[in-house]
């Protein structure tokens, strides 16, 4: 959800409230989630989450706005997106990986078949390709990445703005 | 520190493998009856250290288990597994990864059942009673199986009552939802080894966390009529440092490589026990101690005027992989790097504890390191591809050559708490 190839779904983000569902969800990602919150049912989940948008806090860069997202655990999602409410870039870092299966949404595919290749060991995989670049570590007790789609890229954002 | 009755078990198993042990070089000039002298003393005295040289496994970087389809880069050892208590329903398990960069001794159990099956190691159960199943989710994917206790004999030492993952239990439940992230890894083939003994700094798998709270894709509830939610299980009852187990030397460990400056078959060397409780494992003077975040285990490294707070120096990596947009990565192969000619690059590896160390290290092209068909390729480096708070992964090749000292935390080893590392 977070990295979205799908433009029909671009454009449905850049919506306030579907954004504010969206930024929800991550936060949802990125704290542990308890076996209570498992059990509710999805529209109660939504609203214990969304409570949490509170954690939220955005900010405006020149051409696109950083929406970082944390829990109290100490994990913190960040995503970036352009003007028109597409998001290009997601870093993560915490004690625990978000569910990639989410966060990376249409890419998700593209980092089980890196992963399953095998070669990197079982702690790095990284995809560099044109339209992806990828990294996940993790190790016992850490967690990071970063995604993002280099052709679409903001004018003047380069990868070394993605914290 | 652990039981008298462990010891005793010790006793008998370390005499079992000894008898049966021709794979295993360091067994060679091992004498049984000095075991009877290794528990008493250290259950008598209480001391760190077991008996000089008695402390060592060999390990050796091949290609791996033949199902894993040639490994590169993979630190492996031998270990004997058993049913608490037996002497009997045990097995001895090759190729097995030592990993420092996760904590406990998981086995695939589809390499079980010659001499021992899963079912031989009784199953836990979590607070509610029911058995306990795990999540373990590596960068690469994910592994599922049961929580069982089992004794575990590295060498000479062993883990009596050690909870262990067996990964791919045929009697455990279905994969719940939560836990896949990645492709599966419950076949020698995905996982890459026979096993994993996961000897990092920390003493259980998941920590604190998961002791305090239920949290998907670790520990979970599987009822036997029912489908698996995630569970709290207290830290004592997680999977566990195999190493912490035992009854001596168990502080922490030395991984003790020798160098390999180009491509090799093959590198063997020892895996140590403890730190500076025996003349194999001291610390020397001229090693730094370089200690880790207590919470994630990790350090800082600098390298080319950026600082990557969340490096690692492990065993369970098969490159160097960092971040240097200088270097091409390899055309069909952009998991690594592909320079022209051989580079020397130096990093500077800083502690929490302020110590710091310049270290030299050489990279090459990949693709002609993987086309020797080799399984020691010391120049291997890829891209790290994270942020600025990312990795500097020094992986295996960073160790040869280098003894590598790693204190676990809770632990005192050469007058410093751990966690640290130590070279």
């Amino acid at each position: 959800m977070a990295v979205v190839s799908n433009p029909r779904r671009l454009r449905s983000i850049a919506r306030p409230w579907v954004l504010g569902a969206s930024l929800a969800c991550l936060v949802a990602l990125v704290r542990p989630a308890s076996a209570a919150l498992g059990d509710t049912t999805a529209s109660i989940a939504r609203d214990r989450i969304a409570m949490r948008v509170a954690q939220a806090t955005t900010t405006p860069m020149q051409s696109y706005d950083v929406h970082r997202l944390a829990d109290p655990a100490g994990g913190v999602v960040r995503e970036y997106a352009d003007r028109a409410g597409h998001v290009f870039a997601v870093t993560w870092h915490g004690p625990r990986s978000p569910d990639l299966k989410t966060l990376l949404g249409g890419y998700y595919d593209r980092y089980v078949a890196a992963a399953a290749q095998h070669r990197t060991g079982h702690h790095v995989v990284t995809v560099h390709a044109p339209d992806l670049v990828l990294s996940v570590v993790r190790f016992q007790r850490v967690a990071y990445g970063r995604a993002y789609l280099p052709n679409r890229m903001p004018t003047g954002v380069t990868k070394t703005d993605l914290r | 520190m652990r039981s008298l009755m462990s010891i005793g078990i010790r006793g008998t198993l370390a005499t079992l493998l000894v008898a049966g042990c021709g794979l295993l070089a360091a067994c060679g000039g091992g004498s049984s009856g000095n075991f009877a002298g290794v528990g008493g003393g250290s259950g008598g005295g209480g001391s760190g250290g077991g008996t000089p040289g008695l402390n060592t496994v060999p390990v050796v970087v091949d290609q791996g288990p033949p199902a894993a389809g040639g490994s590169t880069n993979v630190l492996y050892t031998t270990v004997t597994l058993c049913a608490p208590g037996s002497t009997t329903q045990c097995q001895t398990i090759d190729h097995v990864q030592v990993d420092t960069g996760s904590t406990g001794f998981r086995v695939l159990a589809s390499v079980l059942g010659t001499g021992l099956q899963p079912t031989d190691m009784p199953q836990s159960t979590d607070m509610n009673g029911q058995p306990l199943d795990e999540c373990t989710q590596f960068a690469d994917g994910y592994s599922w199986g049961t929580v069982r206790t089992a004794d575990l004999v590295v060498g000479n030492e062993t883990a009596a009552s050690l909870p262990i993952q067996v990964i791919g239990d045929p009697t455990a439940a279905t994969v719940p939802a939560s836990c896949v992230q990645g492709p599966q890894e419950n076949t020698v083939q995905t996982f890459g080894a026979n096993g994993i003994l996961g000897i990092g700094n920390f003493l259980a798998d998941c920590g604190a966390a998961c002791a305090g709270a239920a949290i998907s894709g670790t520990y979970y509830d599987c009822p036997p009529s029912g489908t698996c939610a995630p569970v709290a299980v207290a830290l004592s009852s997680q999977v566990q440092n195999p190493v912490s187990f035992f009854g001596a030397d168990n502080n922490g460990v030395v991984i003790d490589l020798p160098a390999a400056a180009s491509p090799t078959a093959t590198l063997a060397g020892t895996l140590i026990f403890g730190i500076g409780t025996q003349s194999d494992n001291a610390l020397p003077a001229s090693a730094g101690i370089y200690t880790l975040d207590p919470t994630y285990g990790t350090l800082s490294t600098s390298f080319n005027g950026a600082s990557y707070a969340s490096s690692f120096i492990d065993s369970g990596s098969n490159a160097y992989f960092f971040t240097d947009d200088t270097i091409p990565t390899c055309t069909g192969q952009a998991s690594f790097y592909c320079p022209a000619t051989t580079e020397t690059l130096q990093g500077l590896i800083q502690g929490q504890n302020g110590a710091s160390a310049a270290v030299s290290f050489s990279i090459d092209n990949a693709l002609s390191d993987f086309a020797t068909n080799f399984a020691v390729l010391p120049n291997l480096a890829g891209p790290a591809g994270s942020s600025l708070q990312g990795a500097f992964d020094w992986g295996l090749p960073f160790f040869y050559g280098r003894p590598v000292y790693v204190a676990f935390e809770s632990n005192t080893a050469a007058g410093v708490a751990g966690p640290w590392v130590g070279f």
